[in-house]
């Protein structure tokens, strides 16, 4: 007996020329002309750095959260940076903005190399007291997370550690250094010759588990809030300003979430060649309550900066004689516009109950730290 | 408590700081470098008068639009060869924005890095500036003296004040 191999389908032959559409205009659609969408290689600037150090230590170093320079006492070169950034003009009031980081020479994910995107967002100008960014940001808060890994933003060889890498000295990390969402943002005079205000405020996926890529899934019940408010004297003799950051951060896949709140007050004080600038941090994590601060003064002359800085970490106030506080002193040379050279000695001091000191391990080392920054 | 005895020490220091430094002195201008610049706009832009705190605004990128709305384009004029205390940008920075060159470029990086602004754009030459002014309907630069040309117009500033 003969079968016939061929069915009607009936409806479903709906479906298959629904498919034939799409399909043929995907095909057709680059023969159709059309105007051009792409961007006038006029209206992207590209900004970037590449930067070289050398770390080394007066006694090896380990620390609870894995190998962090295990090997530090024999010294180091880091190719530490390599960052773009671009700057993209839509229209007049329409940009898009992304810094692309490669980081520790990247190699394939081995140890702490990565790319990272730093921040990608578009912005809408409405007015200048009145702007919008959608998309992943540096986090605003206090002086230097919005610009902590661009080497040629800042003096010293890395921003103060005591409040932006607390994590890394015993603590938490005082605030997420990245936050995907939307934020509203801009600045405005009190009048033609009185202070300047600028502000922003921001709602964000906030933090995750480190195995949730924050940027593309919330995994907590709240979304996350913060902002920025700074205020500059007219004559930029004073600049002084108070950031907050409020969401939960979650601590497992069972909604588990644990309340973060920190804040920063800065002061930062331009007078002549003299700079001073200060930083007080506090963070609450659950039940765990950390505070920090440091106080920077560098005075130019011409190319040479020299700088010292005192900083310190409590990791938690419940916990007596745990501080980790560094005093530091260094050198930034200005070779050229481009061409930047940092030497600096640091010297830990770390309190006996620290997290970071292992048994046996010595408290107080000193690290030497230079740094070679190019700005293109 | 500690903390908060600290915190507000720091606070009182720097009010202190704010209310009792001298007033800037408001006596008479004398000629200052980079008096002989001019600032240069579109000659379709309707302003003829700008004052200096409106230029200042403009050129550090507080400030993006004109009052019609058109989108505020600003250049720099820079001079190759010269000692850089003495370009164009140089004078112009020190004159009118009250930063030397390397507080300057220090600013333009923070605020690039950051993405909150990008810095105007730059010319060699004082025709270029000239020529992205005019192509620019919101375009704004500065020149010498002797190289405005009818395709710009030059404003007046008011309220100039004397350099620290």
């Amino acid at each position: 007996m003969f079968e016939s191999k061929l069915t009607f389908r009936g409806p479903g032959i709906f479906k298959d020329v629904v498919r034939l559409c799409v399909f043929t205009a995907i095909v057709m659609t680059p023969l159709i002309p059309k105007s051009a969408w792409a961007i006038d290689i006029g209206s992207v600037q590209v900004y970037g750095y590449i930067d070289l150090e050398y770390k080394q230590t007066t006694e090896n170093k380990f620390n609870f959260t894995g190998p962090d320079d295990p090997n530090a006492k024999n010294g180091s070169f880091d190719q530490h940076h390599f960052n773009i950034l671009m700057d993209i003009t839509i229209s007049p009031k329409l940009f898009v903005k992304t810094h692309v980081e490669f980081e520790h020479g990247i190699n394939a994910g081995v140890g702490d190399a990565s790319v990272v995107l730093e921040y990608g967002f578009g912005e809408y100008i409405l007015s200048d007291w009145l702007k919008f960014r959608g998309g992943k940001m540096l986090t605003p808060w206090g002086i230097y997370n919005e610009i902590h890994d661009a080497t040629p933003a800042f003096l010293s060889v890395f921003i103060p550690e005591a409040l932006y890498r607390a994590e890394d000295r015993g603590g938490f990390s005082m605030m997420p250094k990245w936050n995907t969402g939307l934020a509203v943002l801009g600045e405005f005079s009190a009048g033609e010759k009185h202070s300047d205000f600028d502000y922003i405020v921001f709602v964000g996926n906030g933090e995750s588990r480190s195995i949730v890529n924050e940027n593309e899934h919330d995994d907590n019940r709240n979304k996350a809030v913060g902002g920025r408010f700074q205020i500059t004297t007219h004559d930029n003799l004073i600049m002084a300003g108070i950031s907050a950051f409020y969401g939960d951060k979650a601590i497992s896949g069972a909604q588990l979430d644990e309340r973060h709140f920190t804040w920063i007050a800065t002061a930062d004080v331009n007078w002549h060649n003299l700079n001073v600038h200060s930083e007080y941090g506090y963070s609450q994590l659950a039940q765990t309550k950390e505070n920090a601060w440091y106080t920077q003064a560098s005075w130019r002359f011409g190319r040479f900066t020299p700088y010292v800085r005192y900083q310190t970490t409590d990791p938690d106030v419940d916990i007596p004689s745990d501080n980790w506080t560094t005093y530091l002193g260094g050198l930034n040379v200005r070779i050229t516009d481009a061409l930047f050279f940092k030497i600096e000695w640091n010297e830990n001091r770390r309190q006996r109950h620290n997290a970071d000191i292992l048994i046996d391990e010595t408290q107080n080392y000193g690290e030497f730290r230079s740094a070679v920054a190019i700005l293109f | 408590m500690k903390t908060f005895i600290h915190i507000t020490a720091l606070g009182l220091a720097f009010l202190m700081v704010v209310l009792w430094r001298p007033a800037l002195a408001a006596g008479p201008v004398s000629a200052q470098p980079g008096d002989d610049l001019v600032i240069v706009v579109n000659n379709d832009n309707p302003l003829d008068v700008l004052s200096h705190i409106d230029i200042e605004k403009i050129f550090l990128g507080k400030r993006s639009f004109w009052n019609g709305g058109k989108r505020i384009r600003t250049c720099d004029l820079i001079e190759p060869g010269r000692n850089d205390q003495k370009t164009a940008r140089a004078m112009f920075s020190r004159r009118y924005l009250h930063k030397d060159h390397v507080t300057l470029k220090n600013y333009w990086i923070k605020m690039i890095f950051s993405g909150k602004g990008r810095p105007p754009a730059s010319f060699r030459r004082a025709r270029d500036v000239i020529e992205f002014v005019s192509n620019h309907p919101g375009g704004i630069g500065y020149v010498y003296k002797e190289n405005v040309t009818d395709m710009v117009k030059t404003l007046a500033i008011t309220g100039m004040r004397v350099m620290r």
